[in-house]
C-alpha cells in the first residue's frame, strides 16, 4: 500500500544573492512498512526534502504550483503541501507523520524533563490524560531498549548518554503511532558500534509497527544496511532510482558509481580511493542540462545543453543519464 | 627496528581534575592511562576508538598541547631528541616548528577575515621562520602549490571556498613550517566521501614528497585501513591493540576490536556482519570499570578480567594485544 507519494516537488529559496531551486523534479514513493532511503552529499536537497513531508521550510521556500505530496491516510488521502495553519498542520508535525534528527541533544528541550516533553507532545496529538500519556511514554522508552525507563522518564536530556538520548528520541517519535517516520541522519553522530545498536533498533521497529520510513543519510553502508529502496540526490535532483540491491551492486549512473568508488571498503584493501573530480558546484551557479555534467567523467556536449530524463534500466531501477541510457539501448 | 621511533610513549598518562557534585570535591578523570607506544618514522599510523576513548586528548599530549600527568613521551626525529615532558620553554618554539596538527571541521579552524595566504603565512610570522615579506610569499606560494591550491586562490577569503578546498588550505597551513611529524585530528570526518578520498590521496602523496610521519586519529576504521600502515586501537584511555594495518584487519585479537569491525555496516546489503554486536556503550571516564576496562562489554569477559587489568602484550610480530584470553579466542 502506498503511504506517501511526492510528485514533481519543485522547491526554491529567494535569498539576497537570488533564486535558489533546492529541490528540482523530485518523484518518489513510500510503502507501508518498507525503508526508503535518501542519499546524497551536502547540500543535495536531501533534508530540505524531507521538511517538506512536513512544511518545515522557512517562509522564503516557494513550492511550484506542479509539486504534489500525498499521504494516504485510512481516513483518506491528505494534501500536505495545500495545507495552512498549525492545527491543519498537525496531521503531518508529529501525528501520522513523526521525525527524528541527527543531533538527539540539540533536539530536546535542555531544561525540561524527557519524560514531560513526551507527555506533552501525546497530549497534543491524542485524546488521553496525563496519567495515560506517562504510561505510554514509559512503555516506549522500554520498548527501544531503554533500562530503568522509570528513572529516565524524570532525567533531563544531558544525564543521558548520545546512544540512549537517540533511543529516547526514538521513543518520543514513535509514541504516538506515526504511519511515517522520516529519519534524518539519526546515526550520523553515533559511534559505530551505538549506530549497529540504532539500526537493528530501527528495522525491528519497521517490523513491529508497519510504518513507512524515509531514512536520510550521506552513508551508503547504512543505506544497504536498512533499505529496501534507494533515491540518490544530487544538487536537489533524484539521478538514480530503484531496490537497493540493484542501485548498490549495479549502479548506472556516473555519480552512483563515482560514489560507490570512493568510498573505502574493508574487504580490499587494495582498491585505489577514486575522488570524484571537482567540487560540488554552489547553488547559485547550478549547471545547465545534466546537473552533474561538470564532475562526470563520461559527458559529452548533449550532457551541459538537454536535461536527463529518468530512464528505466530494470523493473525496479531507473536513472537520469543520457550516456547510460543510449548504450543499455545500443547493447 | 633499527631506526628510533619518531615518537615514543612509555607508561604516559593524562589525567584531568575535574571539580565535583559537592562543594570542594574533585574527581580525576583519567583520559590516557599508561599508554605504551612508538610512532616509526615515516609511518602513517591510524589511531581509531569511539568518542570518550581518549585518542584526541594522546594527540595532544604529544604535541605538547595538554599536561602529561605521568610517564615519558620522547621525539627524534633525527636532528634532535626531545624529553616532551620536561622540555624546556625555549625548545618548545623548535618543537612547534618541527609537530604540527590538522584540524576536524575545516570550517571552524579558519579566520573568515583573514586571506588564504594570510592564514597560511601566520605560522611562519609567528615562529619567525622567515626574514622578509618576499621568503614569506615565496613559502607560501610553494607549500600552497604542493597542496594544489590554485595560486589566485591566496587573495581570497575563506567563505569562498568549498569543504575539501578549506581542508587543502588547513593542511597548507599545517604543513607550512615543514614539520616531521603531523598529527591528523579527524581530518576528513567533516568532509563528503567524493571529496573525502581526494584528501587522504593528498595525504598520501605529502608524506612521499615531504617525509612525514603521521599520527592520524579517526573513528572511521575503513578509512584508516585504506591509508595507514599501523593502527593502534585506544578504549577508554588504553591501548588495547596495535598491529599493521593488513594484520589488524585480517586476524584482529581484542574482541572490542573485534566488535568494531564488525559494527561497520557493509555495502552488500546481503552481509550483515557477523553477531558480534556489542551491548551497551563505552562507561564514564570518571568512573571507570575495575579490571579490564572493556569486561563490562565484552561476550568473553571471566572472573579474572573483572579484577586485573590485562598488559599488552606481543602476540606475534608487531602485534600487542592487552587481553587475559587472546590466545584462547585466536585458537577457537
Amino acid at each position: 500500500m502506498t503511504l506517501l507519494t511526492v510528485d514533481n516537488l519543485t522547491l526554491k529559496f529567494d535569498t539576497d544573492e537570488g533564486r535558489i531551486t533546492a529541490v528540482d523534479g523530485v518523484s518518489f514513493e513510500v510503502n507501508a512498512g518498507e525503508v526508503l532511503g535518501l542519499v546524497g552529499e551536502s547540500g543535495s536537497g536531501k533534508s530540505v526534502t524531507a521538511k517538506s513531508l512536513m512544511k518545515l521550510n522557512p517562509g522564503n521556500a516557494i513550492y511550484t504550483p506542479e509539486s504534489k505530496i500525498t499521504l494516504s491516510l485510512e481516513e483518506g488521502d491528505v494534501d500536505v503541501l495545500s495545507l495552512k495553519g498549525n492545527k491543519a498542520l498537525r496531521v503531518v508535525r508529529g501525528g501520522a507523520v513523526s521525525m527524528i534528527f541527527q543531533e538527539p541533544m540539540a533536539s530536546f528541550a535542555p531544561a525540561i524533563t524527557i519524560g514531560a516533553q513526551m507527555v506533552e507532545q501525546l497530549m497534543l496529538h491524542k485524546t488521553v490524560t496525563k496519567k495515560e500519556a506517562k504510561a505510554i511514554s514509559v512503555d516506549m522508552l522500554e520498548r527501544v531498549g531503554i533500562s530503568d525507563a522509570a528513572k529516565r522518564f524524570d532525567q533531563y536530556a544531558f544525564e543521558l548518554s548520545g546512544g540512549m538520548r537517540q533511543r529516547a528520541m526514538i521513543a518520543m517519535a514513535l509514541s504516538t503511532n506515526p504511519k511515517l517516520l522520516i529519519a534524518d541522519e539519526p546515526t550520523t553522530a553515533l559511534d559505530v558500534t551505538i549506530q549497529a545498536q540504532v539500526i537493528d533498533l530501527m528495522k525491528d521497529l519497521v517490523a513491529e509497527f508497519h510504518m513507512g520510513i524515509l531514512f536520510i543519510t550521506h552513508d551508503l553502508g547504512v543505506i544497504a544496511q536498512t533499505a529496501d529502496k534507494v533515491a540518490v540526490m544530487y544538487l536537489g535532483k533524484v539521478i538514480e532510482y530503484g531496490s537497493v540491491r540493484e542501485v548498490i551492486r549495479t549502479p548506472v549512473h556516473p555519480y552512483t558509481q563515482g560514489l560507490i568508488n570512493a568510498i573505502p571498503k574493508l574487504d580490499d584493501l587494495d582498491a585505489e580511493l577514486t575522488p570524484i573530480p571537482g567540487d560540488i558546484p554552489s547553488p547559485l551557479e547550478r549547471p545547465t542540462g545534466c546537473v552533474f555534467h561538470t564532475r562526470c567523467p563520461i559527458a559529452e556536449p548533449v550532457c551541459s545543453q538537454q536535461v536527463p530524463e529518468m530512464t528505466a534500466f530494470d523493473t525496479n531501477h531507473t536513472a537520469a543519464c543520457i550516456v547510460a541510457a543510449r548504450q543499455r539501448s545500443a547493447a | 627496528m633499527t631506526e628510533k621511533p619518531i615518537i615514543s610513549a612509555r607508561d604516559l598518562s593524562v589525567h584531568f581534575t575535574l571539580r565535583g557534585g559537592a562543594l570542594f570535591s574533585t574527581q580525576t578523570l583519567k583520559a590516557v592511562e599508561g599508554v605504551n607506544l612508538d610512532i616509526p618514522k615515516g609511518s602513517f599510523f591510524g589511531l581509531v576508538g569511539e568518542s570518550g576513548s581518549g585518542k584526541t586528548t594522546l594527540g595532544r599530549a604529544f604535541l605538547k598541547a595538554l599536561k602529561i600527568t605521568r610517564g615519558e613521551a620522547r621525539f627524534n626525529d633525527g636532528e634532535v631528541d626531545y624529553d616532551l615532558v620536561t622540555l624546556p620553554k625555549d625548545k618548545l618554539r623548535d618543537y612547534r616548528k618541527r609537530a604540527q596538527l590538522i584540524f576536524q571541521d575545516p570550517y571552524a579552524a579558519l579566520s573568515p577575515r583573514m586571506t588564504v595566504r594570510d592564514i597560511i603565512a601566520e605560522p611562519l610570522e609567528v615562529m619567525g621562520l622567515t626574514s622578509s615579506r618576499e621568503e614569506t610569499d615565496e613559502r607560501v606560494r610553494e607549500i600552497a602549490d604542493k597542496c594544489r591550491l590554485n595560486l589566485e586562490h591566496l587573495r581570497r577569503f575563506p567563505h569562498a571556498f568549498s569543504g575539501g578546498q578549506r581542508q587543502r588550505i588547513s593542511i597548507a597551513r599545517a604543513l607550512v613550517s615543514n614539520p616531521r611529524f603531523v598529527v591528523a585530528d579527524e581530518s576528513v570526518a567533516a568532509l563528503d566521501v567524493s571529496i573525502q578520498a581526494d584528501i587522504l590521496n593528498l595525504l598520501k602523496d605529502l608524506q612521499k614528497e615531504l617525509g612525514l610521519t603521521y599520527l592520524f586519529i579517526s573513528h572511521d576504521l575503513s578509512v584508516v585501513a585504506h591509508i595507514c600502515d599501523h593502527v593502534a586501537v585506544m578504549y577508554l584511555g588504553r591501548l588495547v591493540e596495535t598491529a599493521p594495518t593488513r594484520e589488524l584487519f585480517a586476524a584482529p585479537r581484542h574482541p572490542y576490536t573485534k566488535a568494531l569491525l564488525s559494527a561497520i555496516p557493509s555495502l552488500d546489503p546481503d552481509n550483515h556482519g557477523d553477531a558480534q554486536k556489542l551491548e551497551g556503550e563505552i562507561p564514564s571516564p570518571t568512573n571507570p570499570p575495575s579490571g579490564c576496562k572493556f569486561h563490562t562489554r565484552c561476550p568473553y569477559a571471566i572472573d579474572i578480567c573483572k579484577s586485573v587489568e590485562p598488559e599488552l602484550a606481543h602476540s606475534g610480530m608487531e602485534h600487542e594485544v592487552a587481553c587475559h584470553r587472546w590466545e584462547e579466542l585466536a585458537e577457537a
